[in-house]
Parts: structure tokens; C-alpha cells; sequence
């Protein structure tokens, strides 16, 4: 394998031994410093997939290398090196903040005035300081994703492996995680692997995703790549009244006739960039004496992506 | 797997039970109170002509029973904190550690060892308080302070090695609390089916021919030996038995505790 490459996935399956196939098969590599996005609806296999990175279930065919180590042959050499927050943020309900976080360290075989330097880091990096000596149940759920994802990282991990870390996060906390695991990446160069059901997580974050539909990777490329995949922008016109015949036998001559779309009052045409062409389409409209009410420019999204390929809307939360 | 790792797991795992009173207490509480109303309620049993042990009070007859009882209460919730961490998901967590697997059950085993020696240590203490009460004489057992740690060391393996794996296993195969107390039941009877409370000859006849397929049986008979005699070639017999019935037994339970672990890791 190339040394750039953190994962290494090749021809991965999974079968449960209660028959359910969840992974069919999958193949990929994530690269240092990427973050990797996994992104598909309920039941797809992402979290099957990643606990099998993760070492926590066995694999049934195929491999996994993670920073060069095997997965099932060398998983101690791989826990050491990796950070994993799983889906439920499941802790130690009978200790506190800075309880846990100080095992989590010694975990990893810091001692002395390590532990303590290490502790005041984790607590300052995801602001939990002022939940120090609380009782973990006492969180909330999203201080506890916070501290879960703290735990994760108390050792440096070269990789970071997150099952939807910003599920049950308010938009203010999501946020400030995006920037957390930016300047993660681009501070420590850390590569991160995680699932998602946001569009727009997918989106501003990930530099890579792979879509992900009943066990299989439909579509894996960079978000902007993905959406070129659907085609064009669109430039949708809201006009006052809708346009004449003659009207739209002029529009099919100026534009490409295939691009063009009309549905009562409101005119589209397909263009390669919706914001720079945006102009002179609209002094070519004004100029066949059509009245302009309003303009759109409409780039498809992962939104669309995700329909083309799984058949599915995302559902979106916020 | 490093001995560091299974180290930090120990001492957190007992540094978890200042949030587990109810654990400590129960396990505790319990034989306790037994050993006082026992040894008040049935303290004529003494006198019975034909009573082997009819030179001892009955209190310090049944104190063996009453420390293998403490055994197999406290070992029954030797999975009530490997519970809370299976139950939260926080075991999972920890697997993508160095924690592991193997580590994070080696320090559960280790830690509730620990605590259940000390909750026999505690009763062993009581037994001698109440001894220096009713007789008025502060006094250790014939065997001596070695002789208590044998008898600590062994109640504790049986417990821990026999009961405490079969309910770990349980743990992981129900993930309830509900299931594992609901075997409680069996181990209480499997002491009272034995000559922990009542000797040999006074046990009913159908009793006294079935008490050799009682596994606490053994161990009774060691610690008593030990208890009430001190280290005399009999008792080196019963502890020989005793410790061979512990190998097989634990070897059996653990075979059967690793393969519900193996299994319930899909
Ligand atoms: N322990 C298990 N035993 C048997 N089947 C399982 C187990 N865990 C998951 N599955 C099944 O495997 C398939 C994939 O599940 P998985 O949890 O990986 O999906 P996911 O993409 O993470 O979904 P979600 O978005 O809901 O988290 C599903 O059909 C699920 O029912
Ligand atoms: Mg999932």
C-alpha cells in the first residue's frame, strides 16, 4: 500500500450471524489528512463498517489496514493508534468528567506530569472544563458527545473514527465540532472517517464521501464532484405573466432547447455555472420583452446525489 | 496485552465501587444478620446427643457457613459493574482501546476478587467479635492468621472462579440485572443442601447421601476444618479436595464464560 494511504479497505463483507448481510463487498483507501465522509440512510452498514475498523467486530471477508497494520491480525498495534467515538455515546456512568478523561489517559500509558498535562488539554479542547466534577449521567447528551469525542483523542490518534458525532448536537455545538475537526486535521494532521445523515456535514467537511445503500458504495468522489454528477446548474426565472408561444419559440432558439424548461410562470434553463452566466441570461430574457419578477440560481446538492443513487431523500433534521 | 493496561482497569474498576454501596452493602449485610439470628435461633442444636461438633458452640459451627455464604452472595454481584459498563456501551468504547477484551474481564476478575476477600475478611471479623462477646476472650481461630487467608483465599476462588463466571457469562448473555438475580436462589440452596448449617448425621437421610454431589460441600468442609481444627492431616485432605473441586468447576464455568463472551461479539 501507499504510504499516504491511513485505510485501506479492500473487498470488506460482513454477515451477521443472524444472516444479515450488512456489508457487500466494499473497497476503498482514505488517505492522511482527508476527512472521509460515510454517508446513506438507515441500515446501509456504516456502522457495521466502522466497528470492523474499529476492531470491535470480526470481519467476513475481505481486509482492513489501518496505518499499515492488519486489522484482525494486529488489532492491539491498531487500538493503540486509533480514536473511536461510537454512535451511542456510552461512558462510565459512575464517574466524573475529569475521572474519566484521567483513566482514559493512563489508558494509554501516560504517567506522572503527563496525566495531568494531558487531562487540562482534553478539557480545554472541547471546553469542558466547567463540567470538570460532574457526574457524567448528569450531562447532556451532547456535553457527552463532547466528552466522548474527548476521551477519543487523549492519546493523539492518527485516526479518528466517528459514528455520527453530531447527532443530538444543537446547530451552535455542531459547528464548533466541524471546527474543531478542521483545525484537528489541518493542525495535527489527523485523519478522520465518519458516518453522517446531515447533507451539510457532508458537504463543508468531508473532502471525500462514499455513498452508502444496503451494504454497498454507490458513489464514493469529493462532494463538488459528486454534484457535477447530476448535471448542470439551473437558473430558474419567475416571470410576471407566463410566456407566449412566440416567447417560447424565441427562448428554444437562444438557448439549447434540451436545456429549457418551462412551467407556467416560471422559465429554467440549464447552464455550466449558474452564477456567472446568470447575467447575460438575463439581459438575453429582458431583451425578448419578457417582465422578470424574480431569479434563482439552482445548484443541485448532495441532496440530489443521494436521491440519484439511493432512490431516498435525506431526511434533514435542521 | 499489558500488564499496565489490566493494572489501570483494576484500579479503576475499585475505585468504581465508592458509587456501588448498594453492591458492598448487600452482599454483606445478608449473611450477616444470618449469622446473628442463626446462632440465636438454633444455638440448643449444640447440645443434640450424637452431635460431632457438639463441643463447639453453634455459632462458631456455622461461621464456615456463613463466610461461603458471603462468598456466593458477593460473587453473584460480581457482575453488577460489569453490568452498568456493558449497559451503557461504555465496554464497547473500551474495546477500541487498549482495554480490549481479555484485559477489561482479567481486571473485572481481578477487582471483584479483591472486593469479595475483603467482605470475607470484614465477616471473619465479625465472627470474631462476637466470639470475644459471648466468650469474652479476643482470639484468633486454632489455624491462626495463615489459616484465615487460606480460608479467605479459598471461599473467594470458589466464589469468584465458580459462581462469579457463571453469572459474568449471564451478564453477557441477558445484559440484565433482572436474570442474574434471578439465579441467586440456586447457589442459597445449594449451601443450605449441605452440612454448612446442620452435621452430617443430624442432615435427613436422603440429605446425607446427596451432599457428596454438592460442590460447596468441599469447600465447607475445608474452611470448617481449617476454622474449628486448624491444619490437621484431615484438613489438609479437605483442602486438597476443596482446591481440586475449585480447578475443575472454574475451568468448566470459564470455559463456558469465554464462549458466551466469544459469542455475544458478533
Ligand atoms: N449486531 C447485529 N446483529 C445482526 N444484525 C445487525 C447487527 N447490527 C446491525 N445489524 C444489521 O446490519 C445492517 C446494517 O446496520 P448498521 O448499523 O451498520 O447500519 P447504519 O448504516 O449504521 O444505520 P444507521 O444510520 O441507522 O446508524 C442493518 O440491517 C442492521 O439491522
Ligand atoms: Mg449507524
Amino acid at each position: 500500500m501507499s504510504d499516504e494511504n491511513i485505510v485501506v479497505v479492500q473487498h470488506l463483507e460482513k454477515k451477521y450471524k443472524s444472516g444479515t448481510h450488512a456489508v457487500k463487498g466494499i473497497s476503498f483507501n482514505v488517505k492522511k489528512g482527508e476527512i472521509f465522509g460515510m454517508l446513506g440512510p438507515n441500515g446501509a452498514g456504516k456502522t457495521t463498517t466502522l466497528q470492523m475498523m474499529g476492531t470491535l467486530l470480526g470481519i467476513t471477508e475481505g481486509k482492513i489496514k489501518i496505518l499499515d497494520y492488519d486489522v484482525s491480525a494486529e488489532s492491539n498495534l491498531v487500538r493503540e493508534n486509533i480514536g473511536f467515538a461510537l454512535q451511542e455515546a456510552g461512558l462510565d456512568s459512575l464517574s466524573t468528567v475529569k475521572e474519566l478523561i484521567t483513566f482514559h489517559v493512563k489508558l494509554f500509558g501516560f504517567s506522572g506530569a503527563d496525566v495531568e498535562k494531558r487531562v487540562e488539554q482534553s478539557l480545554s479542547l472541547l471546553d469542558l472544563h466547567e463540567y470538570s466534577n460532574q457526574m457524567i449521567p448528569e450531562l447532556s447528551g451532547g456535553t457527552q458527545r463532547r466528552l466522548d469525542l474527548a476521551v477519543s483523542l487523549v492519546h493523539d490518534p492518527k485516526l479518528l473514527i466517528l459514528d455520527e458525532p453530531t447527532t443530538g448536537l444543537d446547530p451552535a455545538h455542531r459547528s464548533d465540532l466541524w471546527s474543531l475537526l478542521k483545525k484537528l486535521k489541518s493542525e495535527k494532521g489527523i485523519t478522520i472517517v465518519m458516518s453522517t445523515h446531515y447533507m451539510e456535514e457532508a458537504d463543508v467537511l468531508c473532502d471525500r464521501l462514499a455513498i452508502i445503500d444496503s451494504g454497498e458504495i454507490v458513489a464514493i468522489d469529493t462532494p463538488q464532484k459528486l454534484k457535477k454528477t447530476i448535471g448542470k446548474d439551473r437558473i430558474e426565472f419567475k416571470l410576471f405573466k407566463s410566456l407566449s408561444d412566440e416567447q417560447i419559440r424565441s427562448m428554444k432558439e437562444r438557448f439549447d432547447e434540451a436545456d429549457v424548461s418551462i412551467k407556467e410562470s416560471f422559465f429554467t434553463v440549464k447552464v455550466d455555472d449558474g452564477e456567472e452566466a446568470l447575467l447575460d441570461t438575463l439581459k438575453s430574457i429582458i431583451e425578448m420583452d419578457v417582465k422578470v419578477k424574480g431569479t434563482k440560481v439552482l445548484r443541485p446538492t448532495l441532496d440530489d446525489v443521494y436521491l440519484k443513487y439511493t432512490g431516498k431523500r435525506l431526511e434533514e433534521v435542521q | 496485552m499489558r500488564l499496565n493496561t489490566i493494572l489501570t482497569l483494576y484500579v479503576r474498576n475499585l475505585k468504581q465501587y465508592r458509587r456501588l454501596p448498594a453492591v458492598l452493602a448487600f452482599s454483606f449485610i445478608v449473611p450477616v444478620i444470618q449469622y446473628l439470628i442463626f446462632s440465636n435461633l438454633f444455638n440448643s442444636l449444640s447440645d443434640v446427643p450424637g452431635n460431632p461438633y457438639g463441643g463447639y458452640p453453634y455459632y462458631m459451627y456455622i461461621t464456615p457457613a456463613i463466610i461461603i455464604l458471603t462468598a456466593i452472595f458477593g460473587s453473584v454481584n460480581s457482575s453488577a459493574a460489569l453490568l452498568v459498563d456493558l449497559n451503557t456501551g461504555y465496554f464497547d468504547k473500551l474495546r477500541a482501546t487498549p482495554a480490549s477484551l481479555a484485559p477489561q474481564i482479567i481486571a473485572r476478575f481481578m477487582s471483584e476478587f479483591t472486593r469479595l476477600s475483603l467482605q470475607l475478611f470484614l465477616i471473619i471479623t465479625v465472627s470474631i467479635l462476637y466470639h470475644k462477646k459471648v466468650s469474652g476472650v479476643l482470639e484468633l481461630p486454632e489455624a491462626g492468621f495463615l489459616g484465615l487467608i487460606t480460608i479467605v483465599i479459598l471461599a473467594a476462588s470458589f466464589g469468584i472462579g465458580v459462581v462469579g463466571n457463571l453469572v459474568v457469562a449471564l451478564a453477557f448473555k441477558t445484559k440484565s440485572e433482572q436474570a442474574v438475580q434471578a439465579v441467586f436462589p440456586l447457589f442459597f440452596v445449594a449451601v443450605f443442601m449441605s452440612t454448612a448449617y446442620v452435621p452430617d448425621v443430624l442432615l435427613p437421610g436422603w440429605l446425607q447421601s446427596a451432599v457428596i454431589y454438592n460442590p460447596s460441600e468441599y469447600l465447607i468442609r475445608a474452611v470448617r476444618g481449617i476454622f474449628l481444627e486448624g491444619f490437621t492431616d484431615s484438613t489438609l485432605d479437605s483442602i486438597t479436595i476443596a482446591v481440586s473441586c475449585i480447578i475443575v468447576l472454574t475451568a468448566i464455568t470459564s470455559t463456558i464464560n469465554y464462549r458466551t463472551i466469544i459469542k455475544s461479539i458478533d
